[in-house]
């Protein structure tokens, strides 16, 4: 990006946002790259010295360190806000501009919160990706007046395609089949509740519940296995609303909007909860790669958006030693921003950030439900 | 004149491997690391559109 190292252009390089997130970290934000870097206070303070230095010469004079180690110093902090400044080019997402001809092999209705949506897919496969998760929903045939949203979604020459009301949304290469699920259901939770989905601050790879008697809300991250899904069914069955499993949608407003997508269960956790969903044994299974997957449907609630401004990093841990103890903010925001979507206009980057700067972190390792209700219960008692 | 502009080639080279070292030091940004002294850092690459946790797809998607 930058031509000559010795000189910098601080318009190019200088993070746009920057907020302190603990005592000794901070957050900063790339314009350019919509990239996010965590960084500590001292490192801080040497790459605000790069950027108004403004060269090499400068910054060395202005070290009382060794000068060739100050110049490594200057290579090493404009290497690294160059890096930051670089998009990174998500290949699986593909910018196609024409859709080609397809064919519809089923339609199903679904009836969302008093709102029909149709899904139309050109065969089992692509079916299977979306529908497993709002199967509960499927509803007989309506009439096309009544129809809110009409997605369609079909695979040609190893392409995925999603279009909504025959406009085209997303086209990806068929592995990132995750994507056509994540923009789909984003979409159509946007849909149901009225929600224009460029006001959304992100949408985040969390399940958030809400606690029914204090009202508090809390999403809980980790990586893929963690065991969120499993926690939240857990928390369904014990005075907790679901409001999302795995895609939680963050509002302006910093609520995370109602997710339909029923919960998704592993047969590995079918032991743990079989004695709260004894139904569980006898829902479709869905065959996968890595074994079966059921959907448990949220228990019905009147609640469609909840602030959110705590998050709970969960890890199930069947032998280990169980935990629940404060967590810095950027261990927090390790785990969730990569696996996230953050929108890129630096007005929600602002907002984010703030979101981020205010969260109450904390750490939940555990292997009985008891141990879990006790330590969540903790949090915001009335 | 080559002279001189051997040099700078020179020059160019080691300037363009400092910078290229640098950044393959820190293309591995998969947790924190150390620049130098300086402290530490991680950069973090949100998603570029909203996805669900890749969970593999049914028996048949791929056939």
């Amino acid at each position: 990006m930058i031509k000559n190292t010795n000189i910098l252009n601080r318009n190019l390089l200088a993070p746009e946002l920057s907020v302190r997130l603990d005592t000794d970290y901070w957050l900063l934000w790339f314009k350019c790259s919509n990239q996010y870097s965590i960084v500590s206070n001292n490192l801080k303070e040497a790459l605000d010295r790069v950027l108004v230095t403004g060269s090499k010469a400068q910054y060395t004079h202005s070290q009382r360190v060794d000068k060739k180690e100050s110049e490594a110093e200057w290579d090493m902090l404009t290497a690294y806000l160059d890096l930051c400044q670089t998009p990174k080019i998500d290949s699986e997402i593909l910018s196609v501009k024409e859709v080609p001809e397809y064919s519809i092999q089923e339609c199903v209705f679904l009836d969302i919160l008093g709102r029909t949506i149709v899904l139309e897919t050109d065969d089992d496969s692509t079916k299977n990706l979306l529908l497993p998760a709002l199967s509960v929903y499927e509803c007989p045939k309506q009439e096309e007046k009544s129809i809110a949203v009409r997605f369609t979604v079909f695979r040609k020459a190893g392409i995925i395609y999603l279009l909504k009301d025959s406009q085209l949304i997303r086209a990806v290469q068929q592995d990132a089949y995750h994507i056509i699920q994540g923009t789909f259901i984003t979409q159509l939770l946007c849909s149901i509740q009225h929600q224009n989905l460029n006001s959304l601050l992100g949408c985040l790879h969390a399940s958030t519940v809400v606690n029914q008697n204090t009202g508090h809300t809390i999403a809980l991250i980790g990586n893929s296995g963690s065991g969120k899904s499993t926690l939240t069914a857990l928390l369904a069955k014990h005075g907790y609303s679901v409001l999302a499993d795995d895609i939680s949608a963050l509002t302006e407003a910093y609520n995370i909007l109602y997710n339909p997508n029923g919960i998704s269960i592993k047969s590995g956790a079918y032991d743990i909860l079989k004695e709260y969903y004894p139904e569980l044994m006898n829902l479709k299974p869905y065959k996968t790669k890595k074994g079966l997957i059921s959907y448990l449907s949220p228990p019905t609630s009147q609640l469609y958006q909840s602030p959110c401004h705590t998050l709970v990093l969960v890890n199930y841990s069947p032998k280990g030693e169980e935990c629940f103890e404060p967590l810095e903010r950027h261990e927090a925001l390790h785990i969730l921003i990569p696996e996230s979507w953050i929108s890129p206009t630096p007005e929600h980057a602002k907002a984010f950030m703030d979101w981020c700067s205010h969260l109450e972190c904390y750490k939940l390792t555990y292997h009985h439900i008891d141990t879990a209700l006790d330590r969540l219960a903790s949090l915001h008692k009335v | 004149m080559k002279t001189k502009k051997s040099n700078n080639s020179h020059e160019s080279k080691q300037e363009t491997m400092t910078r290229k070292e640098a950044l393959e030091k820190m293309g591995k940004y998969g947790k924190y690391a150390a620049l130098t002294a300086l402290g530490t850092y991680i950069l973090l690459s949100p998603k570029q559109a909203q996805a669900a946790s890749p969970e593999p797809p049914g028996t048949g998607f791929f056939d």
